[in-house]
């Protein structure tokens, strides 16, 4: 262990130790008999605190390779293209990661891969936890534009207790244009590459599912304990917003599934705090299972959430603008953000928001608009933005997306505050 | 008494880094407020952290099986008094102050050594291992036998659907100004009714030697001194199981007159507390969740005190399920079973420490 570690884990312990004990801040006077005892007792536990840390520092987080996320019976269902290719081949996705992870010696350094390891020392683990999949076609004059979606998490958990220990949500997006309507084969073909390939997308970037989650895994530290977790535990779309989704023909518990994974996705990714995971799409529940692609199984124990989020889209706004030469289209997106701790019926945030794009559209031309595909990245957008401010409050876009203006900075600086503690 | 219990929970603090269950809880004061001042005092503080501990033992132990529980709701006094030693963490996640009603609320996540609950929970009950478990076990000694059986096939039914019909023509002929005319009606009825059967399950005695195991691992745990079935069927003429297994495949239970040879027995030997039980083991079936073979077993158990000519019923346990996976049939039988035999035993200590009897 360097110096530097040392001084890390000796700092944790610290902040750990003066949390425990936040109540007894000391007296200038009344030194009493209770409080030297106290004070030793704080001694031992710091003292045992720091070895066991010390203990932790020197291990690997157990490399567990791909899960679903989910009940096995729902698979199918749920993650249609990517069950079919571990159907096809039971080994294809963990060796694809293993291969992918061999060749990133940063993130090789946090893992073991020593399958003797399991069920010895520490059991703390590390998966690559696939939560979501989506593939979503838009016509754009007479192109077809194709993106695909997946939402995993850089899962951490405890092998030995079955219990999630931190989860940090991962967006892997691809896009791509045809110009027909893809095939399910082709979709196939394209989420095989997008696990197994680097796939170059439509603005010469490529992506690899994997990639992406090594990026972002080298990135975060996964600790063997946390003190405070936080949910996404609501997402609400009232019945003015539904109308919108109704049009488009979109499914609205898929919409509010999708909806969630982008926000939990955001508020981890902007403040760099783990996040429960919310239930794909099914009740919110105490454990979640996860199936492992060497056959193995665990209902992981999700820890009781001391923070939650509710997210309302409050509807959706269209005004079509005629200016000269151009035709503006006006898009805004109305949410409502909410953040609390439920055992104290403590709200940190009851904030409107709204965000708003504006698509020029020049004389003459017959570009046509989609209008569900502007509203839905107007709204991610605003998720995203909204998601910095937790540990960054700025004024100058409260005035421009918070109803209550700068009035609100007092509630986000709370938030702020909150977020300091979930690191 | 609150000597002895604080003296035994500075020697359960030692198990700190054992088994530890987090639960949350809330505490709740409120404060006075200085001249100067409408916030809680640093002591205000204090008593809301401990109300939160006490708030978060008593979820913890509403979480336990009803005769530990009912151990430690009884001691709750002293034990209040002592939390700190059985308290492992304790974290403050959020706190909230009402000035206008000068209250004060906080809630902490604390996690409970549960080694050090189960020893205290029989501390209180039994005594201090350490210093007399001889003399206790001397006349309260303890056995158990338990049989296992496993369903080897199980047939079901379909539905027997039984429809009745019942058809009625009726003609009728009126003569009126118009001239005369016939009308003709008919009805049909129709009804029945629906069987379901029973699944008809045969069922074979398997070993009890891993239920054994895990049973005796919990009961040395807990410093229950017991002797085993095997030794009673050598020393003290009880019957062998083989003798019974047939009755019990058939019937799941023992018929009265081999329970009474049992029993006998057992009293000859000095056997106080007696337990027996079942454990049965359904087919296999696929976990809707994980994928994996999974196995049902029921427990059912009853304990005995046999000193008396008419023994006395003192606890039960079950019927309870239990569930267990694997890659096969065997493996989650298996995984199965021992859940469920650990669990038993937990139950029957508890309830064996219940009566003072360790």
């Amino acid at each position: 262990m360097s110096p530097g570690d040392l001084e890390r884990y000796a700092k944790k312990v610290d902040i750990q130790c003066s949390e425990e004990h936040s109540a007894f801040v000391l007296k200038k006077s009344g030194w009493n008999v209770g409080f030297q005892r106290l004070l030793v007792r704080s001694f031992f536990w710091c003292v045992a605190l720091f070895f066991a840390s010390q203990a932790f520092a020197g291990e690997k987080l157990l490399f567990s390779g791909f899960a679903f996320s989910g009940d096995y019976a729902h698979r199918t269902e749920l993650y249609p293209y990517t069950s079919q290719i571990f159907a096809g081949n039971k080994r294809v996705l963990d060796d694809a990661f293993r291969s992918r992870l061999m060749a990133r010696p940063v993130a090789l350094e946090k893992v073991s891969l020593e399958l003797g390891k399991i069920g010895s020392g520490t059991q703390l683990s590390v998966a690559f936890a696939l939560n979501y999949e989506d593939v979503e076609t838009q016509v754009l004059d007479g192109q077809y534009l194709v993106i695909l979606r997946l939402y995993a998490s850089i899962l951490g958990f405890d092998r030995d207790s079955k219990s999630l220990v931190a989860a940090y949500p991962v967006r892997i997006k691809y896009s791509t244009v045809m110009n027909h309507p893809p095939t399910d084969a082709e979709k196939l073909k394209l989420f095989k590459s997008l696990y197994l390939e680097r796939l170059s997308g439509k603005d010469g970037d490529s992506v690899n599912a994997f990639d992406e989650w090594l990026e972002r895994f080298e990135k975060v530290e996964i600790k063997s304990k946390y003190s405070k977790y936080l949910r996404v535990t609501n997402v609400v779309v009232d019945e003015d917003a539904k109308k919108v989704l109704s049009e488009a023909k979109k499914n609205e518990r898929a919409f509010k599934n999708q909806l969630a994974q982008a926000l939990e996705t955001a508020i981890s990714y902007h403040n760099n705090v783990p996040v429960v995971p919310s239930s794909t799409g099914e009740a919110i529940g105490a454990k979640m299972a996860y199936r492992f692609s060497d056959g193995n199984s665990l209902d992981l124990k999700l820890p009781d959430p001391d923070y939650q989020v509710g997210f309302v889209v409050r509807g959706f706004r269209y005004k079509p603008v005629q200016d000269g030469n151009s035709k503006q289209d006006i898009y805004r997106v109305l949410a409502t953000i909410l953040i609390d701790q439920p055992d104290l019926n403590k709200q940190y945030l009851n904030e409107k928001i709204y965000n708003t794009n504006i698509v020029v559209v020049p004389a003459g031309t017959t570009l046509k608009i989609d209008n569900y595909a502007t509203y839905y990245k107007t709204l991610i957008e605003l998720v995203n933005e909204l998601s910095r401010q937790f540990s960054k409050p700025d004024t100058s876009w409260m005035k421009e997306h918070v109803a209550n203006g700068a009035d609100a900075e007092s509630a986000f600086e709370k938030t702020n505050e909150l977020f300091k503690g979930l690191k | 008494m609150n000597k002895i219990i604080a003296i035994l929970l500075i020697g359960f603090s030692s198990f700190a880094f054992a088994q530890v269950a987090e639960v949350k809880g809330v505490g709740t004061i409120q404060y006075e407020g200085g001249v100067f001042s409408s916030e809680p005092s640093d002591s205000d503080k204090k008593k809301a952290f401990e109300n939160a501990k006490i708030a978060a033992w008593r979820t913890y132990v509403a979480k336990l099986n009803p005769a530990k529980q009912k151990i430690l709701f009884g001691k709750e006094g002293e034990i209040a008094g002592n939390i700190d030693r059985l308290v492992t963490n304790f974290t403050v996640i959020d706190q909230k102050s009402d000035p206008a009603l000068k209250t004060y609320t906080v809630v902490a996540r604390v996690g409970f050594n549960e080694g050090a609950v189960d020893q205290m929970a029989e501390s209180v009950t039994v005594g201090d291992s350490s210093k007399s478990a001889g003399m206790r076990s001397k006349d309260s000694l303890f056995s158990f036998l338990f049989m296992a059986r496993k369903a080897t096939s199980i047939r079901q039914f379909d539905e027997r659907k039984t429809v009745v019909q019942q058809a009625t023509t009726s003609t009728s002929v009126s003569d009126d100004a118009s001239g005369p005319s016939v009308t003709a009606m008919s009805k049909k009825e129709t009804g029945g009714s629906t069987l379901r059967k029973e699944d008809a399950v045969t069922y074979s005695v398997s070993s009890s030697q891993d239920i054994d195991s895990q049973m005796g691992e919990v009961l040395n745990t807990a410093g229950v001194e017991y002797a085993g079935y095997d030794d009673l069927v050598a020393e003290c003429k009880a019957p062998a199981v083989s003798s019974f297994k047939n009755e019990f495949v058939k019937d799941d239970e023992l018929t009265p007159a081999t329970r009474s040879k049992l029993i006998s027995a057992a009293r000859a030997c000095g056997v106080r507390y007696l337990a027996y039980g079942t454990i049965d083991s359904g087919v296999s079936d696929t976990d809707p969740v994980s994928g994996a073979r999974r196995v049902y077993v029921s427990v059912r158990s009853q304990l005995w005190d046999i000193s008396q000519r008419l023994p006395r019923k003192i606890g039960s346990v079950g019927p309870i399920q239990f569930s267990g996976l694997g890659p096969d049939q065997s493996v989650a039988s298996r995984n199965a079973l021992q859940v469920a035999a650990k669990d038993t035993a937990r139950s029957l200590v508890d309830q064996l420490n219940a009566k003072g009897v360790r």
